[in-house]
């Protein structure tokens, strides 16, 4: 929707206001985890945007401490959902439970009923059960027995994948993977921040409690902020002119990718390019989209959207590179 | 004596008688041309069957041990003194080195030829102490042109020769002076598009786009800065090291901060600002052309004194 500078500067005050909790936010949980600042923004990114993220990395890089941390911060309620091979659809949603006393089926709510979901290594669960969560993520309401529950807002899911550990699981679809808002890679700390998780940890100091900085209302009032932000026509081509290029690079003198390139980002990727810019402006306390903010988001939201052919996976070409070189060649408005 | 002589006399008659009897008694014949044949070598097996006149005897012969046929059955019919002689041909060879034997052929249940014996040889005898060759060595063969040949060969290098000369003498002189025309080319473009950009009377957010978009085009044929897919963050980056004057500089990353809101937030900015945005890319163009020249002057010397030459092209 086309806005006049007036209305934009107007919008850029109310983000100045609103936004003051992403300060408090990153330095209360600081006071908990060391670094994985990428990794908390992106869940704040996941959060204003209404997406889901997927989260890759090893165990202990504080996957789960961060979304507790994250969840106590802003005063919502948190569940953690071990995914392994015997889990059921109904251990996630819940189900119908006969009570004997009242002689009827009373609806026992699963997990899945909280602000914050931490899928814990979901490629180990069965794809029916899956597909259960996913079906969640994307409808935001799930139906036991003949009712249907809205899910609470916000309501974010982060559901971790091992990515050393392959045998036993259950890859998730490229279908399904779409449905992440981003898949983030988590990486090790840097040795100045492991020295002092090592400090931390060694001397046996009780870590500070997290306080709650912002609430829930505030967090749905910048979610609304968040989609006013404007995005002007040019940023709009530019994300375009990227997620084209992953589908047809010849067009843009990349041919040598084509080889590489199994499939493109879907329409899905373009809206969540475009989603997760405008909260990284949010971030930024800007009340516009600038080519920065999706350069910034732009790994993490097409990493998991671009299918790799055989020939690009022998010559240990991955997603990152080719994004790389897109940017290289697609020019900035 | 004479009884002695007469004995011998008689005794060699009846031999004769015998040996005629013998001769009548054998019908049949078996010959060949050759007792002694190399590996390969066709040798040619003739069968004879005297027969009366109006017989026809026939016979098939479709195998000898270690021997093989090359061509079966040539027939030819002889006739002398009422008897008919029918002389089968075959030849045949053999792969097999050694002594062999053509066996008895039984033309009928009681004529039968003689067995023939027949040597299989190599080449040359066969010497186990000699190393092994199943192909010749190689063996190097002199170069020689042929006489009709030599005269052409000459006139192709001549001219070879005198392509090289030619492709170097004008790719010598002329890959500079290209260089040159396209690096005054880009800053003359520039200075040109941005006195055109003054009196273009187009909106605001156009005005920067293009003033913006001839910064950066300028920078990506002159300095050589990938500017066109760069952030105006990044750029500003890039660009830093063209700049000995912090001021100018600072000025600079200011005015593409200041397109960014034009362009993308719609920022409408005053008179004198966009008057000073304008002027600040004027002199950040010449800044850059001069410190592009000076570095230019320092890695190639030579290019830069011929674009200083007389009779350079001049903008």
């Amino acid at each position: 929707m086309a806005k006049t500078g007036e209305e934009i500067r107007q919008l850029n005050e109310k983000i100045n206001g609103a936004g003051y909790f992403v300060d408090a936010l990153r330095q209360e949980i600081g006071h908990v985890i060391v670094g994985q600042s990428h990794m908390l923004d992106r869940l704040l990114i996941g959060l204003l945007s209404n997406g889901h993220v997927l989260l890759e990395g090893v165990p202990g890089l504080a996957k789960t401490l961060t979304i507790k941390s994250l969840a106590t911060a802003i005063q919502a309620n948190f569940n953690r959902i071990q995914f392994t091979p015997d889990l059921l659809p109904a251990d996630v949603i819940g189900t119908l439970i006969y009570n004997q006393q009242q002689n009827e089926f009373v609806v026992r709510k699963g997990p899945i009923f909280a602000n914050f979901i931490l899928a814990d290594e979901i490629n180990r669960a069965p794809a029916k059960v899956q597909s259960a969560l996913l079906e969640a993520m994307q409808e935001r309401q799930v139906t036991i027995g003949d009712s249907t529950y809205k899910l609470d807002d916000p309501f974010l899911v982060l559901a971790t994948q091992n990515p050393l550990e392959q045998e036993g699981t259950y890859p998730l679809p490229e279908a399904q993977v779409d449905r992440f808002l981003m898949k983030v890679i988590v990486r090790y700390p840097e040795m100045q921040e492991e020295q002092l998780i090592l400090r931390y940890n060694v001397q046996g100091e009780p870590l500070q409690p997290i306080k709650p900085v912002v609430s829930i209302d505030e967090i749905k009032n910048a979610k609304s902020l968040v989609r006013d932000i404007y995005l002007d026509e040019k940023v709009e081509r530019y994300i375009l002119d990227i997620v084209f290029a992953t589908r047809y690079p010849d067009r843009y003198q990349l041919g040598k990718l084509t080889p590489l390139i199994s499939y493109g980002a879907s329409p899905r990727g373009s809206i969540n390019l475009a989603l997760a810019g405008k909260a990284q402006a949010f971030l930024n306390k800007r009340g516009f989209v600038m080519p920065e903010d999706i350069r910034s988001v732009i790994y993490d939201v097409l990493r998991h959207r671009i299918g790799l052919t055989y020939e690009a996976e022998a010559e240990n070409i991955n997603a990152e590179n080719i994004i790389d070189e897109i940017l290289k060649a697609v020019n900035v408005p | 004596m004479i009884k002695n002589g007469a004995g011998i006399l008689v005794v060699l008659g009846l031999l004769l008688l015998t040996f005629s009897a013998r001769a009548q008694e054998a019908p049949v014949k078996a010959t060949v041309d050759k007792q002694k044949i190399l590996i390969g070598e066709p040798l040619l097996l003739k069968l004879e069957v005297k027969a009366d006149k109006g017989n026809t005897a026939s016979f098939r012969l479709d195998t000898i041990p270690h021997f093989e046929f090359l061509k079966k059955d040539s027939v030819a019919n002889e006739e002398s003194g009422g008897v008919q002689v029918i002389a089968h041909y075959y030849r045949l060879t053999s792969f097999d080195s050694g002594r062999w034997v053509i066996p008895p052929i039984a033309i009928t249940p009681d004529a039968k030829t003689e067995a023939i014996y027949v040597e299989v040889v190599f080449t040359s005898p066969f010497d186990p102490g000699q190393p092994y060759h199943d192909i010749q060595d190689i063996r190097t063969v002199p170069f020689q042109l042929s006489k009709g040949f030599e005269k052409w060969w000459y006139l192709i290098a001549l001219l070879l020769m005198m392509l090289t000369v030619a492709i170097y003498w004008m790719t010598e002189d002329q890959k500079p002076r290209k260089e040159v025309q396209l690096a005054r080319g880009a800053y003359a473009r520039a200075k040109q598009e941005l006195k055109a950009l003054q009196t273009a009377g187009v909106t605001t957010n156009r005005y920067y786009a293009k003033l913006v978009e001839i910064f950066r085009t300028y920078l990506s044929e002159r300095a050589k800065v990938n500017s066109l897919q760069q952030t105006s963050g990044s750029l500003a980056g890039k660009v830093k090291p063209f700049f000995n004057d912090g001021v100018l500089y600072t000025k600079v990353a200011g005015v593409l901060s200041l397109c960014d809101l034009v362009k993308f937030a719609q920022y409408e900015p005053a008179t004198p600002e966009t008057k000073g945005a304008h002027e600040v890319i004027d002199q950040a163009v010449d800044h850059i052309e001069a410190a592009v020249k000076q570095l230019a002057q320092k890695t190639h010397p030579t290019s830069v004194l011929k674009e200083n030459a007389p009779g350079a092209v001049k903008q």
